[in-house]
């Protein structure tokens, strides 16, 4: 393991990502708990803003078309972004690599993968906590005291495990990955470097792709050609 | 169905600082969701910091008949919370409310609710909010971010605390506001701002690839049709994307430099 690859840093990585999975999955979605905010956030803890959000506007797109509905198999952001853009910054600021789209593109597969593995490992401990909720009892004996402390008790407890399930995920997950991505960036040739460019810059094709998606609607697709179309014409001669 | 009479002393049962306290607790409604009751605890821990009000007799009766099965939009749920509080506050003052009315007023309420709140709030409002995000992050704008994510929250947590005193305060008779044709007026000029955000990160996208050379935004545009009719057919963009990497990889290996 890179002897450079700061416990600290990884702590507070962890702690972060351990609080936005409490807003995330119990709060009220904060929007702080999405890759592009959360890119900020680390960028700024870490002190590399460019990159991070070069990574996290990547990861961002690339996970716009699976909506936060209930029952849909998703990644956990929350953790994929962290550890993401956490790999990305920290490669850059201890590597001082100029490949920038290559750094981006390192943390930009971490996240990925990373998200979905910890989506299914969050799906098992969804599956753990939802048993334990479904047994909750009214407690024997008059009154509504005993009742309003256990269900404070359960939703600490629930909070509790939002918290430390994203926690651990990238107190582990944030050194294989920068230890992998510091490897395979060091030894990434010319045509390498050229591919996982253009790979970086190809993403953002898929957030596009899911707005395409949701509003190809009779209704809404004119507002989305006639927007698309404006602002394409003051891009061009801006 | 309870008749809802305008009673002024059924809105006092309560205080400003008692919804707000029930509303603090709607922002984690989220926490103590199950697939077998789903937010029923949720419900119950969101009215416990009122219950020694509505429940003079001091028993946990008024909490324990929520254990039943409910589900709801976490940001439309505080809606429902103050109409059940509102009728708990009926029966104390000695309207003829029974435990079925209560049943039956969440029974009636959360399902339209639930499909509405996904409706304006996870399929519009917050990927709306994220395309826009994503265009000020691109630019750079940080004060962009910052408006986005406040406006956000400020509609969001307005929504949550806010619903708790205008359920409260209507009764049954929120139902009427949802009913009518203000909500689907509203929900279309919200998509169609979302369709228009969109659009504009469309040509962003666009624009971008453009710059960087023809071929470039050729292949762009044929992989927004390629996720386009993959996302049609339930297909994954994520994996979409980790498949893109070995491509490129591979076509910068076997293309001249």
């Amino acid at each position: 393991m890179a002897s450079w690859i700061n416990p600290n840093e990884t702590i507070l990585l962890a702690m972060l990502a351990g609080l936005l999975a409490v807003d995330e999955r119990a709060g009220w979605q904060s929007l702080l708990s999405n890759p592009v905010y959360i890119a900020v956030l680390v960028g700024l803890l870490l002190g590399e803003v460019r990159v991070a959000v070069a990574t996290g506007v990547a990861l961002e797109l690339v996970w716009l078309s699976i909506l936060p509905m209930r029952g849909s198999r998703r990644p956990d952001i929350v953790s994929g972004a962290v550890v993401g853009v956490g790999t990305s910054c920290l490669i850059l600021r201890h590597t001082a690599d100029p490949r920038e789209l290559l750094v981006a593109a390192a943390g930009v597969f971490s996240g990925i993968v990373v998200g979905h593995l910890a989506g299914a490992l969050n799906r098992g401990v969804g599956r753990v906590r939802g048993r334990s909720l479904a047994r909750f009892e009214i407690p024997a004996g008059a009154g509504a005291g005993p009742l309003v402390r256990r269900l404070l008790a359960a939703q600490y407890l629930s909070l509790f495990s939002y918290f430390i399930t994203a926690a651990l995920v990238v107190a582990i997950a944030l050194p294989v990955t920068v230890f992998l991505g510091d490897r395979s960036t060091g030894w990434a040739n010319a045509p390498v470097v050229r591919g996982a460019g253009w790979w970086v810059q190809l993403l953002p094709a898929f957030g596009a792709a899911a707005l395409v998606q949701n509003y190809w609607h009779r209704h809404l697709n004119r507002f989305l050609l006639l927007s698309a179309g404006l602002v394409l014409v003051v891009l061009w001669f801006r | 169905m309870v008749p809802v009479t305008a009673n002024a002393s059924a809105s006092s049962a309560l205080t400003r600082l008692d919804l707000l306290r029930v509303g603090l607790r709607c922002l984690f409604f989220q926490g103590l969701l199950h697939v077998r009751g789903m937010q029923n605890l949720s419900l119950m821990h969101a009215l416990a910091p009122v219950v020694a009000k509505l429940d003079r007799d001091g028993s946990k009766k008024l909490l324990s008949k929520h254990l039943q099965f409910f589900n709801c939009n976490p940001n439309f749920a505080p809606l429902v919370a103050g109409g059940v509080l509102r009728l708990e506050a009926e029966r104390l003052l000695g309207t003829a409310v029974t435990d079925q009315d209560v049943a039956h007023f969440k029974k009636a309420v959360s399902s339209p609710l639930a499909a509405m709140g996904d409706m304006l709030f996870m399929g519009t409002i917050k990927p709306m909010a994220l395309t826009l995000a994503c265009i000020f992050a691109i630019y750079n704008s940080f004060t962009g971010l910052v408006i986005t994510w406040l406006l956000y929250n400020g509609v969001v947590v307005t929504c949550r605390l806010w619903g708790v005193y205008f359920g409260f305060r209507r009764g049954w008779e929120f139902v009427n506001v949802f009913s009518g044709s203000a909500f689907p007026r509203l929900l279309a000029i919200v998509q169609s701002i979302g369709a228009s955000v969109g659009g504009a990160l469309l040509a962003v996208v666009l624009y971008r690839a453009a710059r960087e050379g023809t071929w470039q935004e050729v292949v762009s545009v044929a992989t927004i049709i390629v996720a386009v009719t993959m996302l049609r057919r339930d297909g994954s963009a994520p994996r979409l994307a980790l498949l893109l990497l070995p491509l490129c990889v591979l076509v910068a290996l076997v293309s001249p430099g």
